[in-house]
């Protein structure tokens, strides 16, 4: 593999929060190589000086405290206590 | 009550007290239920519809559809395809769902999707995937797979899809239906479950022109609730529909069309059918070059999976309902729900977006890709200078197998060619139906205008439909 090695892939499988099978690893290996060959095109292209960068703006308004219930938010969390949210520990 | 009936013919008998709305609905629930085993088109059909809506005066007073699956609906199990959200009611409506309630339409059920919107075909999603109506043996496209394959049986006159690099676009090609891409921002995201924020998009699939410029119109305009919606009142589009082109009419044809490799040859003959019946209707034509066309596969790629990547880390266990059992720490929690409840495509798109992203590549491909992405929207800016319009196929490709492209992801990936460069630059498209393959699979083109073009896109399409009878033909075996 050239573009991402299988210890690149094992990085990333963690960085995405992914723990991925012997067979996913070699399947999804391969895949992503064929597509990191074909995106290699992308260094064919050298922005003219001065245009590198997409053009876009940010859109804001101003800050509205409004009353609101947050069971709607969370009720749907598998373990709930309130309205908080419980997770198994964090910290050894 | 004939089944195949568009929007408008069916506001036509209720004006014409010739049918009820009550029967109506009863006419569509009936066909879907009868149906849907057959195609998969929809993962619920709703048995508890509040009729009272249906009195409810509005454009679409009356008339029942679909709407794909990550669009929330308020109350009901919203999947968007995937096991991660099986269990997920949506808190609130979507704007475009409280839109279509507010102008009297009946949502009759949740089309089937590829998971969390990513797929070309149908066969990506959680659920089993959607067959094509025409043949089914093939796909109906995708990611709007359901909402797609629902209204080409004539199970619904009208669903909603969305579209990322081409999953409203696509399904309307290969099922032989109108389908709209609009301009980034017209239509307001608020309650559509995100894959890439930057391209997402909500759009009609419907039966004809006229159906889905009246949609658009109960779908777009700003909202408050998206900021990324534009500024944009509430519009007519149905208002220029003449049949006939606008005088001077100036059409584009990509250049890079008529010399795409692996285009099929059958999409090509129709599409120049279509061109020539443009001609005789008086337009003019000329070929457009647009050089950095050929990278927008590559952009859209890398940009939308890194959107990706950060849409869905949300999806952790903790808060949509899917957890996986037996994690003793945090860490665990997130890995293993992820693992059991995401499928294959999505961890592909996750895991190719933190690669672009991550500190090493970043510059290399998402950078660029922005970089790309601005330099492709220039040149079809100035190709707007010179033309009106720009006209190409929907896709490459007829209507794949069932099966055929599924391991082989770039071969899907690419039929999305020609629909992509719309998503990367927000500009507007629409799809038709131009022909049929000798094996009577349908064949799309597009309409592609300028930002904020699309009353003059149905003026057009609308007089091309007119002019040929693509659109009255119907697939057999679902009387």
């Amino acid at each position: 593999m050239i573009y991402c090695t299988k210890d690149e892939l094992l990085k990333l499988a963690k960085l995405s929060s992914l723990k991925l099978s012997e067979e996913e690893i070699q399947q999804f290996g391969e895949q992503l190589e064929v597509l990191l060959t074909y995106l290699n095109e992308l260094n064919e292209v050298r922005p003219p000086k001065g245009q590198e960068g997409a053009r876009s703006i940010n859109v804001f308004r101003e800050d509205r405290i409004i009353q609101a219930d947050p069971t709607l938010a969370v009720e749907q969390a598998p373990r709930l206590e309130g309205t908080s949210i419980i997770v198994p520990k964090i910290l050894e | 009550m004939k089944s195949f009936l568009t929007i408008e013919q069916l506001q036509d008998l209720l004006e014409k007290k010739e049918i009820s709305v009550t029967e109506i609905v009863a006419f569509y629930q009936e066909r879907l239920r009868r149906y849907n085993k057959k195609l998969n088109a929809a993962l619920e059909i709703f048995d508890d519809i509040p009729l009272a809506t249906s009195n409810k005066k509005g454009l679409l007073q009356g008339i029942p559809g679909l709407v794909k699956d990550n669009l929330c609906q308020k109350g009901r199990i919203t999947s968007a395809g995937s096991k991660m959200l099986a269990q997920y009611k949506a808190p609130y409506d979507a704007t475009v769902v409280k839109r279509l309630y507010d102008e009297g339409s009946i949502i009759l059920g949740r089309a089937n999707m590829d998971e969390f919107a990513m797929g070309s075909s149908g066969e990506f999603s959680a659920y089993g995937p959607t067959l094509n109506p025409w043949d089914l043996t093939c796909t109906p496209g995708g990611s709007s797979s359901g909402s797609a394959a629902a209204v080409a049986a004539g199970l619904v006159p009208w669903a909603i899809g969305t579209e990322t690099g081409g999953s409203v676009r696509g399904p309307a090609s290969f099922c032989g239906l109108v389908g709209l891409y609009p301009t980034y921002g017209l239509i307001p995201r608020f309650g559509v479950i995100a894959f890439a924020s930057s391209t997402d998009q909500v759009g009609p699939l419907t039966r004809t022109v006229y159906d889905a410029a009246l949609v658009t119109s109960v779908l777009a305009g700003s909202d408050s609730k998206d900021a990324t919606s534009l500024p944009e009142p509430k519009r007519d589009y149905t208002r220029k529909l003449t049949g006939k082109l606008p005088t001077g009419l100036k059409i584009g044809i990509l250049q890079d069309v008529m010399q795409a490799e692996g285009m099929n040859e059958e999409v090509r003959t129709a599409f120049g059918h279509a061109v020539d019946e443009l001609v005789r209707m008086g337009a003019s034509v000329k070929y457009i070059t647009l050089p950095n066309l050929k990278y927008g596969i590559s952009v859209y790629f890398v940009l939308s999976r890194a959107e990706a990547a950060s849409n869905l880390a949300r999806f952790d266990g903790s808060l949509y309902g899917s957890c996986a059992a037996e994690v003793q720490t945090l860490e665990e929690m997130y890995i293993k729900t992820r693992q059991e409840f995401f499928g294959n495509e999505v961890k592909r798109r996750i895991l190719l977006g933190n690669y672009v992203l991550s500190a090493k590549y970043h510059d290399a491909y998402y950078q660029k890709a922005q970089n790309l992405r601005a330099m492709i929207r220039a040149e079809f800016e100035a190709a707007f200078e010179d033309v009106d319009l720009l006209v190409s196929p929907t896709s490459p490709a007829l209507p794949f197998k069932l099966g055929e492209e599924i391991n082989d992801p770039l071969t899907m990936y690419l039929a999305d060619y020609f629909t992509v460069p719309n998503c990367i630059t927000g500009l507007p498209a629409l799809s038709l139906p131009c022909g049929f393959s000798k094996e009577g699979l349908p064949i799309g083109f597009q309409f592609m205008g300028p930002r904020l073009s699309e009353e003059l896109i149905f003026q057009v399409a609308y007089a091309y439909e007119q002019s040929t009878n693509h659109h009255i033909n119907i697939p057999v075996g679902f009387d």
